[in-house]
């Protein structure tokens, strides 16, 4: 009796094509990339609140989505973690090294996002004016720090 | 109750702000020197194995923000805290200078002998 055994190519089926898609992208990439596009627009809007108070509120909005951004970002990570993912002082190559660094330096953007939140939900549309230019100058730096972390710890990401 | 919030400024919630985030960023890279240096410190903060001591390092940053700024929004409340705006501005750019300096690997890795 013999017996033949048929193999079927599933390379070319769309759910399968779409299953292997799925499994490429991480969550958690997702949700930083968010947070780099959300900072960039930060960015853009916290130079024009100076002449448009009309913007704080917008400018509110994006800060707080990039605020769940970040902290589902550092949730997923966690809950991903197979190794601690800080590393301390056990590390021999580069690569490691960022990987600690990139750890910390992940606490600025949080803790900077929630003091510009509170500093515009303070002030709200009076932050364009004359008397309000310190708190202005605190939210366009914390924003620009914002910024520059995030491309920082992604750039870290690809050594 | 909000209407009456938003209605006013209140500037020692936002000065508030500032302060405690840049005294949190303080408390975050000196808990992190005491992490490389001590192991009691280490075994306090690893709260979860699995991840390591930096659960306990985040939620020690995140505490320190909460409970400055509930104190100094009590501290300052009700007071004149304008002539405070410049320092503590100039307070919060030195802090983030010093935060970025303080966690490169070559700085905090660093021993004399």
């Amino acid at each position: 009796m013999s017996s033949v055994v048929t193999t079927i190519d599933y390379s070319h089926d769309v759910t399968y094509m779409c299953m292997n898609l799925f499994s490429l992208i991480d969550p958690a990439t997702i949700l930083f990339v968010a947070a780099l596009v959300l900072s960039g627009s930060a960015l853009t809007l916290v130079f024009l609140i100076g002449n448009n108070s009309s913007l704080v509120r917008p400018l509110m909005g994006v800060l707080m989505v990039l605020l769940f951004c970040l902290f589902g970002t550092v949730a997923l990570e966690f809950s991903a973690a197979s190794t601690p993912s800080y590393i301390l002082g056990a590390f021999e190559d580069v690569a490691l090294k960022l990987s600690t660094h990139r750890w910390l330096l992940f606490q600025l953007p949080i803790l900077l996002t929630m003091m510009a939140l509170i500093v515009l939900s303070a002030y709200h549309d009076r932050i364009s004016q004359k008397h309000a230019g310190m708190y202005r100058a605190s939210v366009i730096v914390a924003v620009c720090v914002i910024f520059a972390s995030l491309l920082v710890i992604g750039l870290e990401s690809y050594v | 109750m909000f209407k009456r919030f938003f209605g006013r400024i209140h500037e020692s919630v936002a000065l508030s702000a500032i302060l405690a985030a840049s005294l949190s960023l303080h408390v975050a890279w000196i808990d992190n020197l005491l992490l490389i240096r001590s192991g009691l410190a280490r075994t306090w903060f690893n709260l979860n194995p699995e991840i390591g001591p930096i659960t306990g390092l985040y939620l020690d940053t995140l505490g320190a923000f909460f409970v400055f700024f509930f104190l100094l929004v009590a501290f300052w409340r009700g007071k004149d805290c304008s002539h405070w705006r410049e320092r503590t501005f100039w307070f919060l750019i030195a802090s983030i200078i010093f935060f970025c300096v303080m966690t490169v690997p070559v700085v905090y890795e660093f021993r004399v002998t």
